[in-house]
């Protein structure tokens, strides 16, 4: 467990926790922060973690569950799933929705794209000298 | 039976201390008033003896013999003797209302624990009415036990040609407040205790009457009192002042009797029925 | 679970509370919200038997009666125990009254939050109060607990530990319901939320379910409710 994962996570307050919860998985799993077949906390465990209600962070997990992302076999820990192909599509997934939500936000403005991509590459490098962790979501 | 053992030991831990201060002045100003009182005598008989002449068997041939109840009547005596009475009395009387009004009263609100505990609430109301009646036993008893002491110092005091000791329960039997405190009759003892425990539950409905309704409730006293009088009077209207009434004196004692049963019952009934389901925080 | 039907209070010419009904299910925290003076406290102190209403309650389906008080426990904002006694009397009273007091916890919970059982109940600060009342609360093995405005005029450091309980095992199956006006601190904290207004529950909704489907805060809920 990461020390920013101990902090505590900002949340949007206008979006269910637990999809929140799921998304934060993802990121960790796709900067490599926790890896395939890695423990996750029990449900109560994240809950005080991440100060969300218990019953959230169960909803979290099953979600996560039906992806693929965690498996759980008997009564021991559930884990990171080792499953390459579900794995690598996080990163995939992540980046794609991410780039769709600032393409939907810039896509008004109607910038030619060479220019956009000249800003992103001097805005993004600098930013993330500064904060190699990046912002919240709120 | 457990939880009502526990409440009464709660309740009268928290009103031990004024307890316990209002027994040691007890004791310290009536043994001392005694003691003031036996030298006092002395004194006299001395200043007597030697102004008259007398020896000790004349002086006590013409004043007669020193008794115990004689130490009430030299100077303020009578005030030191009976003062503590008196002031424990109005202590006990006033912490009856306090002993309700005391869990809502301030930050502390008591009152939210003691109704939501896992017992009927009707040991509640007796441990607090219980609470009251072995304080004032308490008391009592205290004061039957100070006397032989008291006879003690004024034996010790005075020679014995002019003291001359009188029992417990003749020196109860002067006419003072302890006559009444300690009737040397059975049946006055039941008589006063009676109609003081009565006393008691009416106080303690008239107080869960304003618990229950607050101001409308001060409205409700107001009838309940009424009802009370009106009870009260039919000995009256028996005509147990008038030596041509109708009813044997006996009939008229049987229905204070009742009188005083119903009243009670009645009054302890109506109390439990508002503490259970009309009681507010 | 427990439910409120058609809860109807008086205060003198006051209507305080004009047919309120709701459910609060174990294993959940429902958060009750109402401005202040809109009857969350009454709503609770009706619930315990502390104030006579219209209306029923039941609790796992029964009426309240003395026995259930080892059910469902009650932890107002005042502290209710006398001021003379030290914190180690109050836990051997609740010993004493309680069969299901957990000695243990207790003990746990004192630790906790760094409480002192030599301490006076007199000399205890606003925010060590408000803990030792919710160890008086979570120190019994019941299946309910109404908590009164648990965050209410507290410290900043005392508010933290009080929120690690919300999400600690101390709470963990028992049903819970708080009231609180102020629900920032607490948003991700509850499952569910009733909101009092004019006396009457405006909502009653999951918070995940509004985020969910509304795309709103809590706060935004509230918000186009108050200003109705």
């Amino acid at each position: 467990m990461t020390e920013e994962q101990k902090s505590g996570v900002s949340f949007n307050i206008r979006e269910p926790v637990y999809i929140q919860v799921v998304r934060h998985f993802k990121e960790q799993i796709a900067t490599g922060q926790i890896g395939a077949g890695d423990k996750i906390p029990s449900r109560r465990e994240l809950a005080a973690l991440m100060k969300i209600n218990a019953n959230t962070a169960q909803k979290a997990y099953k979600e996560m569950e039906e992806q693929g992302l965690i498996v759980t076999e008997g009564n021991s820990p559930s884990r990171i799933t080792q499953d390459q192909q579900i794995l690598s599509s996080i990163r995939a997934e992540l980046i794609e929705s991410a780039v769709d939500i600032f393409i939907g936000s810039i896509r008004n403005i109607q910038i030619p794209v060479e220019e956009l991509v000249d800003i992103i590459k001097t805005k993004y490098t600098s930013e993330r000298k500064l904060s190699p962790e990046g912002g919240d979501t709120r | 039976m457990r939880a009502f053992v526990k409440l009464l030991n709660f309740e009268m831990n928290r009103f031990a201390k004024i307890y316990i201060g209002l027994m040691v002045l007890t004791v310290a100003l009536q043994l001392a008033a005694v003691t003031i009182g036996a030298n006092h005598w002395l004194d006299s008989a001395n200043e007597a003896m030697r102004v008259n002449q007398w020896t000790l068997e004349q002086y006590h041939n013409m004043t007669g013999y020193i008794q115990l109840n004689s130490m009430m009547y030299a100077r303020y005596n009578g005030l030191l003797y009976f003062g503590p009475i008196f002031l424990s009395i109005t202590v006990l009387l006033i912490y009856s209302c306090f002993i309700w009004y005391r869990d809502w009263r301030g930050k502390n609100t008591v009152v939210y624990r003691l109704l939501t505990l896992p017992s009927n609430r009707a040991n509640l109301y007796f441990a607090k009415l219980v609470t009251i009646l072995l304080f004032v036993f308490g008391l009592v008893a205290l004061q039957i036990i100070l006397v032989p002491l008291e006879r003690l110092i004024a034996q010790s005091i005075l020679p014995a040609e002019l003291y001359r000791n009188i029992s417990v329960f003749d020196f109860l039997k002067y006419p003072t407040v302890l006559k009444v405190l300690v009737p040397p009759y059975f049946s006055e003892f039941v008589l006063y205790y009676g109609l003081g425990i009565t006393g008691l539950i009416v106080l303690f409905t008239a107080i869960l009457m304003e618990r229950s309704y607050r101001l409308k409730g001060i409205g409700l006293i107001v009838l309940y009192l009424a009802v009370l009088a009106g009870l009260a009077s039919v000995p009256y209207l028996m005509g147990y002042n008038r030596y041509d009434s109708y009813f044997y004196p006996g009939e008229i004692i049987g229905a204070c009797l009742g009188l005083i049963v119903i009243i009670a019952g009645g009054s302890l009934w109506y109390s439990l029925y508002l503490l259970r389901k009309k009681i507010s925080v | 679970m427990i439910q409120v039907n058609q809860m109807v209070k008086i205060y003198g010419f006051k209507k305080v509370l004009n047919g309120v009904s709701f459910t609060a299910a174990k294993g959940e925290i429902t958060c009750l919200i109402g401005i202040n003076g809109a009857g969350k406290s009454t709503v609770l102190k009706s619930i315990m038997g502390l104030t006579p209403y219209k209306g029923e309650v039941l609790i796992d389906n029964a009426l309240l009666t003395p026995v259930m008080y080892e059910e469902i426990t009650f932890i107002p904002d005042s502290l209710t125990m006398p001021s003379n006694m030290r914190i180690a009397d109050c836990l051997s009273f609740m010993a004493d009254f309680y069969r299901n007091w957990n000695a243990e916890r207790a003990e746990e919970l004192l630790k906790f939050f760094e409480l002192s059982s030599k301490d006076r109940v007199s000399s205890l600060s606003k925010g060590m109060a408000a803990k030792l009342n919710l160890l008086l609360g979570l120190a019994l093995d019941c299946d309910y607990i109404l908590m009164d405005e648990p965050f209410s005029g507290i410290d900043m450091f005392s508010r933290e530990q009080i929120t690690n309980v919300f999400t600690s095992e101390l709470i963990e199956d028992r049903g819970v319901i708080i009231t609180t006006h102020e629900i920032n601190d607490i948003e991700h904290l509850i499952d569910k939320v009733v909101l009092l207004q004019h006396g009457k529950v405006e909502r009653e909704f999951y918070c995940e379910e509004v985020r969910e489907q509304e795309g709103k805060s809590i706060t935004d809920v509230m918000r186009e409710v108050y200003k109705k």
